[in-house]
């Protein structure tokens, strides 16, 4: 009986998601554009985010490169690192890691704020003044998923390659011409671009479901804390199974 | 002059779940009326208002404003309809993140292309009307219950609506800051003329400010009419929910004095 029970509402918030993110793209494109809306959201996503991304994109690039290092010295291959290091951070961990820690920052503060609004009826309020929330609110947010977690993702790649650099050459004493000709042999923009495309998927998933979770807020206060707990877990599996099938079809 | 009937509420029934809230509910209010919903916690009183906005939809009836069902509108036509009617909120429901005066222009940079100097004009105008005045940069949090209330309806009347709903206005707050708010309520109809729709528990807003008053319990409309009427009312429900803390003719003898002097305290 339960497990039916989850199932239904399984289905049925993947079916209001959905259409959700019908409604939004219907009023993307449709005035007033609200440019001011979108650039604060853009300020707040990026800033939210990026020393946390900063850190660990860093630390990902210095650890990828001691642990490599003591497998490929058995081959006496330590000259590749860095490639391995750059098209790792490019096509996977750059991105899921961007897209982890955003979900951690700036999903649980806009599922947080969307469902304070909701319970505290200013949702209501901004539809009684005959303006659409999902235009008002969710447009620009959405945006801001797609737009803002490349660029996220582009500081990571490239944290995570000064870290392993740094990690290569200062510490293990890795021939630094060697070490940055192999990384541009063996690295492509392909794995720069398909790493970029990913994290725009993430982005908008992350973005739609912290949205819809805050909208969907019901019970005051410990509504607002249920509904950002699990807007930062589904959005967290989300983009793992999600990163498996992109995976898949990409390569 | 012709009365003429601005909202009309037909037949209205409305279920969460297994939960029937309304129950064919029916009435209608005219242009200008200081019309009360009176009623115990949790009949539905909200989801009444909410229905009159378009915020949820009947399961079965309609709400026609000035003829046009509100729950059929679409696109431009359902625009033009809700920016008819405001509604007032039980705590406000301020945009936090926003300044008293940002909440105040929100509705005038979105529905008009006004200069800066012509928005700072109209919100200082709505702040006086409810005689708030030099607190345009204060941020939601900052002002205590009543005054939150006030800049509700400051930025309700931002669009000049025909029609004001107002959810549980005093609810919660002292008696004289009641007494504030329900003058302000009856000053806002009389200078602008606007149609009135009242939620309240307050008794004596209503024997003192209601044109009519209607009472809902049980998913219906159990009583309509002028608190002259409520008054002597055989509804043993409503005699309860009015005298539930006073005896009958002492109530009767203060409502007599209070409709003819116009305040309990002068
Ligand atoms: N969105 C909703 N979903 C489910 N139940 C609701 C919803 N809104 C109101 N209710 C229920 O409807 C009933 C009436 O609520 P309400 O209109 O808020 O009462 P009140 O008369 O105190 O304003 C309550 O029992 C409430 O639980
Ligand atoms: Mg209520």
């Amino acid at each position: 009986m339960n497990v039916l029970r989850a199932i239904y509402n399984f289905i049925f918030e993947l079916g209001d998601t959905a259409l959700l993110f019908l409604k939004a793209l219907y009023w993307s494109f449709r005035p007033p554009y609200r440019w001011r809306e979108l650039f604060k959201q853009m300020e707040k996503f990026g800033v939210s985010s990026v020393s946390v991304v900063f850190i660990t994109s860093l630390f990902t690039g210095m650890v990828l490169a001691l642990e490599t290092y003591t497998g490929l010295k058995k081959f006496n291959a330590e000259s590749v690192i860095g490639s391995i290091v750059a098209v790792s951070m490019f096509r996977e961990l750059g991105p899921v890691l961007t897209a982890l820690v955003v979900t951690g920052r700036a999903g649980s503060a806009m599922a947080a704020e969307l469902g304070t609004m909701r319970v505290t009826e200013q949702i209501d309020a901004m539809y009684t003044m005959a303006v659409d929330p999902i235009h008002y609110l969710v447009v620009p947010r959405l945006i801001t998923g797609v737009t803002m977690l490349p660029v996220l993702t582009v500081i990571s790649d490239l944290l995570g390659v000064i870290g392993g650099y740094f990690v290569s050459i200062v510490l293990l004493k890795i021939n630094s011409h060697t070490y940055i000709r192999q990384m541009l042999n063996h690295t492509d923009l392909h794995d720069l671009y398909s790493g970029l495309v990913k994290a725009a998927v993430f982005g908008l998933l992350i973005s739609l479901i912290c949205c819809y979770k805050g909208l969907s807020t019901k019970g005051g206060a410990e509504g607002v804390g249920r509904s950002t707990t699990q807007a930062v877990v589904i959005s967290s599996v989300v983009v793992l199974v999600a990163d498996y099938f992109l995976t898949a079809f990409m390569f | 002059m012709v009365e003429e009937t601005v909202i009309q509420v037909i037949n209205l029934y409305k279920s969460f779940g297994k939960q029937q809230v309304l129950k064919g509910v029916s009435f209608s209010v005219k242009k200008g009326e200081l019309f009360y919903i009176i009623g115990k916690s949790g009949e539905g009183k909200s989801v009444l208002l909410k229905h009159i906005v378009g915020l949820i939809t009947p399961d079965k009836g309609k709400v026609l404003i000035e003829g046009m069902d509100i729950h059929q509108a679409t696109g431009v036509d359902a625009l033009k309809l809700r920016r008819k009617i405001g509604m007032v909120f039980q705590y406000g429901a301020l945009f936090d993140s926003m300044t008293v005066y940002e909440n105040i222009a929100f509705p005038l940079r979105e529905h008009f292309s006004l200069s800066e100097k012509e928005i700072a004009e109209i919100v200082k105008e709505k702040l006086a009307l409810v005689e708030l005045e030099g607190i345009e940069r204060k941020m939601p949090s900052e002002l205590s219950g009543g005054m939150r209330k006030r800049v509700a309806l400051a930025r309700a009347l931002a669009l000049n609506p025909g029609i004001l709903l107002y959810d549980e206005p005093t609810t919660g707050l002292d008696p004289l800051l009641t007494e504030e708010i329900d003058n302000l309520i009856k000053d806002t109809r009389d200078k602008t003329g606007v149609t009135s729709v009242v939620v309240s528990h307050d008794i004596w807003s209503v024997i003192k400010f209601a044109d009519r008053v209607a009472y809902l319990a049980n998913g219906r409309i159990e009583f309509i009419g002028t608190p002259e009427e409520m008054l002597e009312t055989d509804n043993q429900m409503l005699k309860r929910f009015i005298c539930a803390r006073l005896e009958d003719k002492l109530m009767t003898s203060l409502f007599n004095a209070c409709r003819s002097r116009g305040s309990c305290t002068s």
